[in-house]
């Protein structure tokens, strides 16, 4: 049976889609991570916005510790599916770039609460923007879009930066999450 | 000169081998989650799977996880140089040489 050039370029085709779509079902666990920490920025600055009491803070850590509840139980699920070594290393990656932003702050202390948020906003976006040249240019993008829209609110809406990055940090991890996860698998 | 690979040439094993070689070389894939993404069966992935790893271009691992059994699969070193070795020889084709293989 001859391979005529119709069939090489159909076969190519189908493994130029195969690959794409199981790059991206293995990436689209990302997309549920990306969800959680929406939600947590979601609630966190909306709290930062309408609370002024010592009780944000003690809002933050409740969610954060849920936030990486749920990475943890995500990434346990993933881990299942696909073993890989490049796992355990994300979430180093991770961790290391929550200390070293509390690292940063704490070097850069006294900083005022703005401030403080736009650094740990910048740096997070940082590792999104890194997963991004691993996982898919999506993640990359979402961490630049969000890198923006946090300076322009900084800049521009100071008195309203925290409900800000609420509405459209938040909001965009949460929709990129959502398009990702229903497109991606 | 790149031959194309009888083996590799079935759609569904196209497939795997493309699902598989997507992956880093250390990745894994279990079976039910790789069944899912290429819409296979169980008999029809595990029979496509059993002459691959004949072929010594994927092996399979048996283990537990949470005491529940789970099989993965992953691309061999020589499965990933085949694949090459075809996706070369159709790329040649589109080039324009046609070249034959006995299926």
């Amino acid at each position: 049976m001859n391979v005529t050039r119709d069939e090489a370029q159909e076969s190519l085709v189908t493994i130029q889609q195969v690959m794409v779509q199981t790059r991206r079902a293995v990436a689209s666990s990302g997309a549920y991570v990306m969800i959680i920490w929406g939600v947590v920025w979601f609630f966190g600055f909306l709290a930062s916005q309408l609370i002024h009491s010592i009780l944000v803070g003690w809002i933050w850590l409740i969610l954060d510790v849920l936030g990486g509840l749920g990475t943890w139980m995500v990434g346990r699920k993933m881990g299942r599916r696909v073993r890989t070594p490049f796992g355990s290393r994300l979430g180093l990656f991770w961790l290391a770039l929550v200390f070293y932003t509390a690292l940063w702050i704490w070097i850069a202390w006294p900083l005022d609460p703005m401030r403080t948020m736009l650094l740990s906003i910048t740096a997070l976006m940082f590792g999104y923007v890194v997963m991004g040249l691993w996982l898919g240019t999506a993640v990359a993008w979402v961490g630049l879009a969000v890198t923006a829209l946090a300076l322009l609110g900084f800049y521009l809406l100071p008195a309203y930066f925290a409900l800000w990055m609420a509405l459209l940090g938040g909001g965009t991890m949460i929709g990129s999450g959502l398009y990702m996860s229903r497109f991606w698998r | 000169m790149p031959t194309l690979n009888e083996l590799i040439h079935q759609p569904a094993r196209l497939r795997i081998m493309a699902a598989l070689i997507a992956l880093d070389s250390d990745s894994q894939v279990e079976f039910t989650y790789l069944r899912d993404l290429l819409g296979l069966t169980d008999g029809n992935l595990g029979g496509h799977l059993r002459k691959l790893e004949e072929a010594g271009y994927v092996a399979i691992a048996k283990t537990f996880v949470a005491r529940k059994p789970r099989t993965y699969v992953v691309a061999t070193s020589a499965g990933r140089r085949a694949f090459d070795e075809h996706v070369a020889a159709l790329e040649e084709i589109l080039r324009g040489e046609e070249q034959s293989v006995e299926l």
